[in-house]
């Protein structure tokens, strides 16, 4: 069953994220030809300036339209979790002979699937722009990201930021999901606002505990070593192990909250 | 599951639903036995819809004991019940032919052939977007898509208020045919006298109480009246 929901999933979805998946990297390969065609033309000529203008905005106007892209894929997401349960589509998906929680395993599973590309596309698009404005851009700008956790080997710094991209990515679409839940439980009427709402609260609040609990665990651990290099390594590794287990605990409670709101507590009236 | 010839269709037991202080269903207990079909009656807000979306899984009880075929809500009922919402379900961006192939996909006891077949019949175009139809055609596909399935129990909220007489009395034969001593259909209305002709049993729901409840042929020998003119007295205004 859980196949056959994945699959419908990426059926109900796909007319409308595709073309988005496609519009990111062509705004980047048209900024990228742009760069080319401004390195060839001689900078001191009319068309040269006309060029590096029309570049300089193409870029502007593309980074922002990749990422307001990528958001509107979440909201997407969101939005498409809503409708199968909260609307009359919910009559259709709630009478499926199937457990709540492996219908949201499915709406994860697909939503995680679908962002998972969004954000590799988004990321290799950005890339492609640097690379297309400064060949020395992206090799720069790596360099200086890897020194901000001297004494951390590069390799391991980069499996981590990924490591923290995936989990942070992942935990916001759970809990954007499990907002959803909530306030379609507490919530008869504004139940999108509702779920904003919580939403926002449950981010501003993890923030805060992770920020605290992190502050606390340094706190604890600066007297250990007088080498600062020492702390920088102590606080690069402390902080990705709060974050981690913070995010891991926060994606349990979410999941078990919501699997008991779509099994024991859902009204579709 | 063990053998279920004897065992109710429908059980509830002192079934409550709770909208805050309002009680849409006030401790109701019946039995709806199996190979039976019953019309759900009642004027508006009487807890019809609320019943039989507690049947179907759509609502949890506030109080209260209800299964079908002896078996409590859940994944298990819902693979043998099929539901007739009175609200289009089945999503805009589908056509009917997407339709068939989700029902078929979930439902093993759904017959694409047959639900194509039926829609051929009502001229519904197989290859249009939902979206695309009009209202009543869009109940035709999703009240095909219900009665192709060789379900135990049929729900039907308002089958055939949005429909043409044509397309009512196409309805209705397949209502007909999708009886069977193994089945039962639940079906709420309010043209009771398209009705009165396929139902077996009455049950007559007035704030969320049963206050009559019966055979359809016993309505007719104990008050000379048909079911029709029956509900006009017992609901008069």
């Amino acid at each position: 069953m859980l196949k056959k929901l994945y699959y419908y999933e990426w059926v109900a979805l796909r007319r409308i994220l595709i073309p988005l998946y496609i519009v990111m990297p062509v705004l980047a390969t048209l900024c990228f030809l742009l760069a080319r065609l401004v390195a060839v033309v001689p900078a001191e000529s009319l068309l040269g300036n006309l060029l590096t203008i029309l570049f300089a905005t193409a870029i502007f106007f593309s980074a922002v339209a990749i990422a307001m892209i990528f958001l509107a894929i979440a909201l997407i997401l969101g939005y498409r979790y809503y409708r199968s349960f909260f609307t009359d589509e919910g009559y259709l998906t709630m009478v499926l002979p199937v457990r709540g929680r492996t219908l949201f395993l499915a709406k994860v599973a697909s939503g995680a699937t679908w962002g998972g590309v969004a954000l590799v596309i988004a990321v290799l698009s950005f890339l492609l722009m640097a690379w297309g404005a400064s060949s020395t851009l992206v090799g720069s700008a790596f360099e200086i990201y890897i020194s901000t956790a001297p004494g951390v080997p590069a390799v391991v710094t980069v499996l981590i930021t990924v490591l923290n991209v995936c989990a942070s990515l992942f935990l916001q679409l759970i809990l954007m999901y499990g907002a959803i839940n909530l306030a379609g439980l507490v919530f008869r009427k504004y139940s999108i606002l509702g779920a904003v709402l919580f939403y926002l609260v449950s981010n501003t609040a993890l923030s805060i505990l992770s920020s605290l609990i992190q502050a606390v665990v340094l706190v604890f651990l600066a007297p250990l070593t007088q080498n600062p290099n020492m702390l920088s390594v102590i606080s690069f590794y402390s902080a990705t192990a709060i974050s981690l287990l913070l995010d891991a605990a926060i994606i349990v409670a979410v999941w078990l909250m919501s699997v008991h709101v779509l099994e024991k507590k859902l009204n579709l009236s | 599951m063990t053998s279920d010839i004897n065992m109710p269709l429908i059980s509830c037991r002192d079934l409550t639903k709770l909208y805050g202080a309002v009680p849409a269903l006030n401790r109701i207990t019946l039995s709806v036995p199996v190979g039976k079909c019953t019309a759900l009656l009642g004027p508006n807000g009487s807890g019809k819809t609320t019943l039989i979306k507690l049947i179907a899984g759509l609502l949890v009880p506030t109080a209260g004991h209800l299964s079908v075929l002896g078996c409590p809500i859940g994944p298990e009922t819902k693979a043998m019940v099929a539901y007739l919402p009175e609200r289009n379900s089945i999503p805009e961006w589908m056509t009917p032919l997407q339709a068939i192939g989700y029902f078929r996909s979930f439902y093993a006891d759904f017959d694409a052939g047959h639900a194509e077949e039926m829609l051929r019949t009502l001229s519904v175009p197989l290859d249009r977007k939902i979206r695309q139809l009009s209202k009543g055609t869009k109940e035709k596909v999703q009240l095909v898509m219900v009665m192709a399935r060789r379900a135990r129990l049929y729900l039907l909220d308002e089958p055939i208020s949005g429909v043409d007489p044509a397309a009512r009395d196409f309805i209705i034969r397949t209502i007909l045919e999708a009886r069977n001593p193994g089945a039962g259909i639940l079906i709420s209305t309010h043209l009771i006298r398209d009705i009165e002709e396929i139902a077996d049993d009455y049950l007559f729901l007035q704030h969320g109480n049963i206050v009559r409840s019966g055979t359809v042929a016993g309505v007719r020998e104990e008050t000379g009246m048909t079911l029709d003119e029956l509900f006009r007295e017992v609901f008069r205004c």
